[in-house]
């Protein structure tokens, strides 16, 4: 006969059980615990509550305890880490590699799709994640001459065609490309938008006053397989250099991070919803920036526990610091989570990417990560003349790129 | 009756039910576990001080499912806001990290989209702010109040009548 697991024993002198309300205050530290698993924005409600509440974000026990609840939650939704390395100054072919977690050595070189056969010093991968197997590869960064939707699981393309020259400014030629990727869930299509900067000419800082060189907007349907011209009032003030254009691409949105070319206008998020079809700027966080030297910081976007999370790092000090935004559009709800460092030699570094807690930096031109939750570092044994890096999250899916849309 | 060498461990709880228990569910009970450890002879009977049977009753059903690999499944939906916070002291006297981990969660669960006067009266916790201090701190934290499924203040409701 199996052994019960408990065996409640009959007891005589207890009359009836009762569940006896008590004023069940609960303990500090149990209160604590309990707002260390609550959202951000649940947080930043209840700094209202009392005096002590609000400066929950100052407590260092539940910062702790805050942290390690949003890196253990760390995104398991992912099970691959794509790794694309280009050569010095770009002057040679770029390679694709699935990124193995014992380092590079075991890492799986992939051949770009027969549409880069011929040249592929300058592809790029907008948005750094994959959606449904699919990667946006872009051919030349600014200079774009070519989109590919590409399935690296299937091997499956689909060119963007171009788009029409009468969606163009007639009288301004076209200068800098920037692309974002992304899934309308509301119409089950994938779309690409397409900014398109017009070159300026020799006018300096007059022109961000003359409105007729604002860059254009046009989105591109797959399920329409055309395209359309978006009307967003964006001043063109803004650049966004190589590792901020590649973009993040998370929950339906597309994110850049924009720094500005005018003094006067702060640095901030853009966003663009595939579903809405709107842009919407979040400001930089305020005093994120306290202290460190910005003359040298370098920005970029990662998502994190499902929030975007925004990594300052500054050249100076080799520290990096993480703020989680709490909702989209509200400046005040970014949230400074982590600062880490000083690190060793992390001056000349570039963050590359981020997956799963890891940070993965340029250093010397070699290939980097750090663990957020150990702040341990392991160098990926990526050696070689000063390689440049992107690192991004990819899910395998043999879903067909077209066979979605009818 | 029980003895180290035995199966079952025979824990008291505050309304005088005896459970006896499986040895391996004693062990998630950190605090029961350093009491048979601290014995010098063989412990008769161990009573559970904040601990009633209707908690016990819970806490072998958590067990039972963990055990079949469905923990998932268990719910503290039935329980009111009193009795959820009263097993939850339960559980941290026993000091059972998971059932701990799961029902603090669940409590954040409810919490997650109440007002602040909700989660005031849920801890007991009294408004010290004077009403220009939480007219700024209001202000400042205004975009959290904001949402569909965010319950609405209670005074700020009346204001809008």
């Amino acid at each position: 006969m199996q052994t019960p697991i408990a065996v409640k024993m009959e007891n005589s002198l207890v009359v009836a059980a009762t569940k006896k309300k008590v004023c069940n205050h609960l303990p500090n530290d149990i209160v604590l615990f309990i707002l260390s698993k609550l959202p951000l924005i649940s947080l930043k409600r209840f700094l209202c509550v009392s005096k002590s509440w609000s400066l929950l974000f100052k407590n260092t026990y539940f910062m702790n305890m805050l942290r390690n609840n949003i890196l253990l939650n760390d995104d398991s939704y992912y099970d691959e880490t794509f790794m694309v390395r280009y050569t010095p100054k770009y002057s040679e072919r770029c390679n694709f590699y699935w990124l193995s977690d014992e380092g590079f050595a075991n890492s799986v070189h992939l051949d770009w799709p027969s549409q880069f056969q011929e040249d592929y010093i300058h592809i790029f991968i907008v948005g750094s994640v994959s959606i449904n197997g699919i990667l946006c590869l872009k051919h030349g960064f600014t200079r774009t001459s070519q989109v590919v939707l590409w399935n690296p699981t299937t091997s499956e393309t689909k060119v963007i065609p171009p788009s029409p020259i009468e969606n163009r400014r007639p009288d301004r030629n076209p200068w800098h490309f920037l692309h974002g990727f992304g899934y309308d869930h509301v119409s089950d299509d994938y779309k690409v938008i397409q900014m398109i900067e017009y070159f300026p000419g020799y006018q300096g800082d007059m022109i961000w006053e003359d409105r007729s060189y604002d860059p254009s907007w046009e989105i591109y349907s797959l399920k329409t397989n055309s395209w359309k011209k978006l009307d967003i009032d964006m001043q063109n003030c803004y650049y966004y250099s190589p590792l901020q254009g590649n973009g993040l691409y998370a929950d339906g949105v597309f994110h850049w991070w924009a720094i500005s070319k005018l003094k006067n206008i702060e640095e901030c998020m853009v966003s663009f919803d595939f579903s809405e079809e709107v842009m919407c700027t979040t400001l930089m966080p305020l005093n994120t920036d306290g202290g460190f030297d910005v003359g040298y910081v370098e920005r970029h976007l990662v998502s994190l526990n499902e929030s975007i999370a925004l990594i300052s790092k500054y050249k100076k000090e080799s520290t990096f610091c993480i703020s989680v935004l709490a909702k989209l559009g509200e400046r005040e709800s970014w949230i400074n989570l982590f600062t880490v460092g000083p690190l060793l030699s992390m001056e000349y570094s570039n963050i590359v990417g981020m997956k799963n807690n890891t940070l993965f930096y340029r250093r010397d031109g070699e290939l980097v990560c750090v663990d957020l939750k150990t702040q341990m570092i392991k160098e990926l044994g990526v050696k070689g003349d000063r390689f440049h890096f992107h690192v991004g999250k990819y899910k395998k899916s043999f879903l067909p790129i077209r066979g979605i849309i009818n | 009756m029980a003895s180290s060498s035995s199966n079952l461990i025979s824990l008291k709880t505050s309304d005088g039910t005896v459970f006896k228990v499986e040895r391996a569910l004693a062990k998630t009970m950190k605090t029961v576990q350093a009491i048979i450890e601290e014995a010098d002879a063989n412990i008769y009977m161990i009573p559970i001080h904040n601990v009633f049977s209707h908690h016990m009753d819970m806490i072998i059903d958590y067990y039972k499912l963990s055990v079949a690999g469905k923990s998932k499944e268990f719910s503290v939906e039935k329980l009111d806001n009193d009795e959820l916070k009263d097993f939850l002291l339960a559980v941290h006297y026993l000091n059972m990290e998971d059932l701990f981990e799961v029902l603090t969660q669940a409590v954040a669960d409810r919490l997650e989209k109440k007002s602040v006067g909700y989660v005031r009266k849920y801890f007991g916790i009294e408004n010290d702010f004077t009403p220009e201090e939480y007219a700024a701190i209001r202000k400042k934290n205004d975009w959290a109040f904001k949402g569909d499924d965010i319950e609405p203040e209670e005074d700020e409701e009346k204001q809008e009548e």
